[in-house]
């Protein structure tokens, strides 16, 4: 019999996700909610049992230094403490244990309900263990892909009779090595800088973001020093009835000017003859579900969301029970997950209707599912539920893209017709196509976000003379290859097995945050090139990607119990202990190395460009010593060669735009005013003609 | 006084810390690709060292570090400076 009062403690990541919990396990789906110092938590009935869902604020607990300096390095020993003991701002964490501690001493079992996943796993083991008194083995676990109820309730119904241990170790030993490599490496940069130039100034890297900082700096590098190298194209068009259409040289590119001017002369308004028509029919398969970075580089493609803001969105449709799990790899989607079901809820929707009655004439329900599986999750995929409430824009364009993939991947595959007519001319051949679709199938579907241009020829002839109206050669230039974009470079990161679909996004912001990349093309700033280009030079290891996936890989190992945690740790510090001592003894040079970069790298964010006035010197956004005020100066007014200094808005943030005013020339500044929401661009050039047409505009309109 | 070696010089395009040579590793290289480009530039089309570098200095594709090495070549425009098979 149980005690009074005693209840089953439930553990949930987050706050939303206790209370879609707790409404799912309460018989009459309203539980009562307290908050105490600010921590929700709620108590549902269910058959006269108490169960009481508490929430975690993602992590509580941390790794820390157990003893010793904090600006000292190499440092092999730490503990797991709560937040608030290690980290600056973090208080409300430990009324948040407190509250947990308390609600544990009545409970008589335990369940870990946070995100199936190696963070969840750590998460709700870590709560266990120190804020429930050792709980972790007397735990269940509760595994789950969507917030619904039924799922819900399936899952309370099912509970795995233990926490998932492999996951849980694999998700610790992760944390612990990516802390040792990260406090180590980054004081070892911060100290060296520091020592040398006596400044401080936060310099990081890790086991996974220096590789990472390497794949955009080599990229950088390519780019920087390429020089292009011309080319031709022949660009002709032929007239079929009064129509022009454009038609494509044998040869992509052409590499000498007198070859181009060759085939200009021998084809320029001359005519041609039809050699060949030739038809091809194919089917085009549906896409596939989408994992996490599918669901990133395509809304990347179609809104321009950053892959941190695509998971932060379907997080939240998650949290609504709009959406499944959305951190997995799997393209995968099992049919317990009753597609049928999901399919009558959405038609609900006016808009889907329509897009689901097209699969009415499909017999079997069969997705066309990818490759990649993920043990713990399906594909992401929508629940069924509609909001309740207006989604916000950008959760409307993530709802509605998962909605339409998942409709798309059940669909037929369409049927293409492309035509190819063969051209000759004095020798040369040339290429006509058409393209058209035959049937439509799943492209109706992902409709618009897919398109299929049609190119329809008018009825021609093997034999038929024709017209080549207009042959010109185009002078072209090789380009560089492209920088990587938040999208691409994850893309690459899981190529190279490096990170988890839980850490890329974070660690891309962190490059960001830290100063070494900039802008949405993720240009290198100079701090990025020098850390890494030290870190190569003095450490090579580090921004090694074999050393990153091969610990990787160790670590996946864990998961499935085939490789211990002592041993990648104990791994991890053979290897990280002669890098440092290397490092330790090299520090002067190592610092002002970094000192050089650190103060290259703030003149790079203040220079705005070339003076114009003096032509060889640097215009710089300064700050008067005497009035405090900002301005733009030249880097030549310290030798006493320039004058030339140009006022600026106050009170406002200013950044070089590295772009030149369109009208005059001369680069501009982007200028966003403290308290106002938009920036703008500003060309401070006093005799810029468009200010002049500006001011002109003005007069008049008072006059 | 820091390491600075014996040989130790300044790039001459971006200051960077040499060992002895006058470029800086990136600009060395670039440097090289700079002259291996002509190569190819006068496969492609009759052109003369000067205009090569005219044309490469105003194209959008180039790399910035080529650009800083051309501006330089152009500065220096001495015998020195130019290929051989000028």
């Amino acid at each position: 019999m149980e005690e009074k009062d005693s209840h089953t403690l439930i553990i949930a990541e987050k706050p939303d996700a206790a209370l879609r919990i707790a409404q799912a396990l309460d018989d009459n789906g309203k539980p009562k909610k307290t908050v105490k110092k600010k921590v929700p938590y709620f108590e549902a009935k269910r058959a006269n049992a108490k169960i009481v869902v508490v929430p975690a604020l993602g992590h509580l607990y941390t790794i820390t230094q157990e003893s010793g300096e904090r600006d000292h390095y190499p440092v092999f020993n730490f503990k797991w403490a709560p937040r608030h003991m290690a980290e600056r701002g973090a208080k409300q964490i430990e009324v948040w244990i407190n509250t947990i501690s308390e609600l544990d001493k009545n409970a008589n079992g335990f369940v870990n309900a946070c995100d199936y996943d190696i963070e969840g796993s750590l998460i709700g083991y870590m709560i266990l263990k120190y804020a429930c008194d050792n709980r972790e083995n007397d735990a269940k676990r509760m595994k789950y892909s969507t917030l619904t109820k039924k799922e819900l309730q399936r899952a309370y119904q099912d509970l795995m009779p233990h926490l998932d241990f492999p996951l849980v170790t694999a998700g610790r030993t992760r944390h612990e090595v990516d802390w040792l490599y990260g406090i180590n490496l980054s004081r070892a940069l911060t100290l060296a800088a520091k020592n040398w130039s006596k400044k401080y100034v936060i310099l990081s890297t890790g086991r996974v973001q220096g590789p990472t900082l390497r794949f955009l700096v080599d990229r950088e590098k390519e780019i920087r020093s390429y020089v292009p190298i011309p080319f031709w194209t022949i660009k002709a068009s032929i007239e079929l009835n009064g129509t022009s259409y454009e038609v494509q040289f044998e040869k992509e590119r052409i590499e000498t000017e007198a070859e181009a001017d060759k085939i200009v002369e021998a084809c320029n308004g001359k005519m041609g003859e039809v050699k060949d028509i030739e038809f091809k029919e194919f089917r085009q398969m549906p896409p596939v579900p989408f994992d996490i970075s599918g669901l990133q580089s395509e809304s990347y493609r179609l809104f321009g969301f950053i892959p941190s803001r695509t998971l932060g969105i379907a997080e939240r449709l998650y949290l609504a029970t709009l959406i499944s799990y959305p951190r997995t790899s799997s393209q995968k989607l099992p049919p317990v997950i009753n597609y049928h079901e999901i399919f009558a809820s959405l038609s609900q929707d006016k808009t889907y209707k329509l897009l689901i009655s097209e699969l009415a004439t499909k017999g079997e329900l069969k997705p066309n599912e990818g490759e990649k599986e993920d043990p713990a999750h399906p594909a992401i995929y929508p629940t069924g539920a509609l909001p309740e409430k207006p989604l916000e824009a950008g959760e409307q364009k993530i709802f509605d893209l998962v909605v339409r993939r998942f409709v798309a991947v059940f669909g037929e595959p369409a049927l293409k017709q492309t035509v190819k007519i063969t051209l000759n001319i004095n020798g040369y051949t040339f290429y006509l196509h058409g393209r058209r679709v035959l049937k439509e199938g799943w492209l109706k579907c992902y409709a618009p976000y897919v398109k299929s241009d049609e190119v329809v020829l008018p009825s021609i002839e093997k034999g038929q003379k024709i017209l080549f109206k207009e042959v010109a050669r185009e002078d072209r230039f090789t380009s560089p290859p492209p920088r990587y974009n938040p999208s691409s470079l994850l893309k690459l990161m899981e190529d190279q097995a490096i990170g988890t679909k839980a850490t890329r996004a974070e660690i891309i912001d962190t490059l960001y945050n830290r100063n070494y990349v900039q802008d949405e093309r993720m240009l290198v700033t100079d701090l990025g090139f020098y850390v890494t280009d030290i870190l190569e030079k003095y450490c090579g290891k580090i921004v090694s990607v074999d050393l990153t996936r091969e610990l990787e890989e160790r670590m996946e190992k864990i998961e499935v119990g085939k490789e211990e945690r002592e041993n990648v740790l104990d791994d991890a510090i053979s290897r990280l202990k002669p890098i440092l001592e290397e490092f330790k003894s090299r520090e002067k040079e190592i610092g002002e190395e970094l000192s050089e970069a650190i103060r290259r790298a703030r003149m790079q964010e203040i220079t705005v460009g070339s003076c114009p006035i003096c032509r060889t010197g640097k215009l710089l956004i300064l700050r008067s010593r005497k009035t405090r005020k900002q301005f733009i100066g030249c880097s030549n007014y310290f030798n006493k060669i320039c004058k030339t200094g140009f006022p600026l808005p106050q009170k406002a943030l200013v950044k070089p735009l590295r772009k030149s005013c369109p009208r005059c020339q001369w680069p501009m500044v982007l200028v966003k005013i403290y308290g106002r929401r938009r920036p703008w661009n500003l060309c401070f050039n006093p005799d810029c003609p468009a200010r002049q047409e500006k001011e002109k505009r003005k007069e008049r309109w008072e006059a | 006084m820091g390491s600075i070696g014996k040989n130790a010089r300044k790039c001459l395009v971006c200051g960077r810390k040499t060992e002895g040579d006058e470029f800086c590793e990136a600009h060395k290289k670039t440097q090289q690709n700079v002259i291996q480009g002509y190569e190819q530039w006068t496969r492609a089309l009759k052109i003369s060292w000067e205009k090569y570098l005219d044309a490469v200095a105003k194209n959008p594709n180039t790399g910035l570090w080529v650009r800083e090495i051309v501006d330089y070549l152009q500065k220096r425009r001495s015998a020195y400076d130019q290929p051989k098979y000028r």
